[in-house]
């Protein structure tokens, strides 16, 4: 979880995504830090996140993200 | 051991081979759909270009140009079937038959100007057929009411203000162009976001729910934001196929993987959004026509949304946003920055080419009359017509964007008042609409693409 917010933090530090949970349906980050974060997510836990996975749901908070990079792991 | 290690491998090399079927038959569909859209729209604009550059070396010959109708609404149905086939092929959803896919790209009232649809989202609703709701007529009817209102009353009325200063822009100087330019930007808003009101209530009526295309554009704090706000499905269509598609290419990954070794945060984001977002606008301008005032119409947002990446590092330690929300204030002005920008990129959007937006442009400096009624651009009841037209749209639009939906709220409202309501409306439509013998009403702008 924390290597996940401090990739985020790195992204916009102006959120507080610990506790954020509406990420995208509350328009906080952008489809270009979105890109950013599958970029620094595939190098960070070695996953390869395709576009299938850019779904709203996948990003909407750090707990999502972190479930969705769970699957990715174990589907490799 | 081997003997599996082998099957893997063969089952590898047999998914590979599939995989490159798969991507080979993507290619030759997307070729067929472009090349039909780039033939009957693009085929003179590049011939044009080409011989522009022949032209330059003194050479004789040229290539002729040639006269094509172009069909109605081919840019948009374009879009969904390449968007179909790529969801197909990413394995998104399984392909459909064929009356349901030809049903899904034909479904008449979206034709002229959008939505740009989803098949998954749309063609079993399309195809199923929906039973009679007086709830969805009568919803779906104020809807095209109020879309009526837009195009006919708002719209219809503003253009004729805004043909008369974008046509004889020389004679006009400093408050009047701006106020023309400010005209268009509203005009066009109102005519399109009211065709497409139209058409989501002509839908709505048949049971069809059809995806939001405005969310309160001119409320947008940046120009990414006024774009996820303003043609919401076209944005959406760039994003889902082409930024998404480059962003997570191989030859992307590795380029992006490389830059960011470099440990320099700002400059790696800047790069590889450069890199990426170059094809999504290049791309975004030439849908919308086939010259060269569209591609720099393009590149004016991909430029913006660049310097925006890279002045936020420096709002947030300027203003000392870090950590915490900004203030009020600080969103009003991106607000109104971000409505400026708006606005001298609809000037190159209207203007005919980029010289007279360039010229039109330098006359907002030229002085002049500031009384818009005495530089006879505009009489006083049209004045005031057009201001309460464009704080009208503005309200209604600050209710949705603080998330109230101002139809459900007259809905809530006793059936007499609600009735009453909209009978006004259609009221105002027929004693302030532009039309009647005589008039020729302007040909829907985004209809022509």
């Amino acid at each position: 979880m924390d290597k996940i917010i401090k990739i985020l933090s790195e992204i916009d530090p102006s959120i507080d995504f610990a506790n954020e949970t509406h990420l995208i349906s509350d328009k906080l980050i952008t489809s270009l830090e979105i890109m950013q974060l599958v970029a620094e997510l595939s190098d960070a836990f070695d996953v390869e996140i395709t576009p299938l996975d850019i779904l709203p749901e996948n990003f909407e908070s750090v707990s999502a993200i972190k479930k969705m990079i769970d699957r990715l792991i174990e589907e490799d | 051991m081997e003997k599996i290690n082998q099957t893997n491998e063969e089952k590898k090399a047999l998914k590979a081979q599939y995989n490159n079927k798969k991507k080979f038959v993507l290619i030759i569909g997307i070729l067929i759909n472009v090349g039909i859209l780039a033939v009957v729209k693009y085929l003179n604009f590049f011939s044009g270009s080409i011989n522009s550059v022949i032209n330059l070396f003194n050479i004789a010959k040229h290539i002729p140009m040639v006269k094509i109708v172009l069909p109605l609404g081919i840019s948009y149905y374009t879009l969904q079937a390449v968007g179909y086939l790529i969801d197909v092929y990413r394995g998104k959803y399984e392909a459909g038959g064929l009356v349901k896919v030809a049903l899904f790209l034909g479904y008449f009232p979206q034709l002229l100007e959008g939505p740009i649809g989803n098949y998954d989202k749309l063609a079993d609703n399309l195809f199923e057929g929906q039973p009679f709701n007086f709830k969805n007529v009568l919803s779906g009817s104020q809807l095209i009411l109020w879309g009526v209102l837009k195009k006919v009353v708002i719209a219809d009325r503003l253009s004729i203000v805004v043909s008369a200063v974008y046509g004889h822009y020389a004679d006009y100087n400093g408050a009047v162009i701006v106020f023309a330019i400010i005209l268009f930007t509203f005009q066009l808003y109102a005519e399109f976001s009211g065709i497409i009101d139209m058409v989501t209530g002509v839908s709505q009526i048949f049971g069809i729910n059809l995806a939001k295309n405005f969310d309160s554009p001119f409320f947008s704090k940046n120009v990414s934001e006024f774009w996820r706000r303003w043609h919401i499905s076209l944005g959406a269509w760039f994003r889902d196929y082409v930024f998404y598609s480059v962003s997570t290419a191989k030859w992307f990954r590795k380029m992006s993987k490389v830059i960011r070794k470099w440990n320099k945060p700002l400059l790696s984001t800047i790069l590889t959004s450069a890199v990426s977002l170059i094809f999504v606008w290049l791309l975004t301008g030439l849908w919308h026509g086939a010259s060269w005032k569209y591609v720099v119409y393009g590149l004016y947002y991909y430029v913006l949304m660049l310097l925006g990446l890279l002045i936020k590092p420096l709002e947030i330690k300027i203003f000392k946003l870090k950590d915490k929300p900004a203030p009020m204030w600080f969103n009003f002005l991106l607000i109104v920055r971000t409505f400026i920008l708006v606005n001298i990129g609809m000037l190159i959007f209207r203007a005919p080419t980029l010289t007279v937006a360039w010229d039109i442009f330098i006359h907002i400096f030229g002085g002049g009359q500031i009384n818009l009624i005495a530089a006879k651009v505009i009489d006083l009841p049209d004045l005031i017509m057009s201001i309460v037209s464009i704080a009208l749209l503005l309200s209604v639009d600050y209710v949705n964007y603080r998330g109230i939906s101002v139809r459900e709220s007259i809905a809530t409202k006793h059936c007499v008042v609600q009735m009453f309501f909209w009978i006004a409306v259609l009221f105002i439509i027929i004693i302030f609409g532009a039309y009647g013998n005589g008039y020729i009403p302007p040909d829907p702008i985004y209809g022509g693409f």
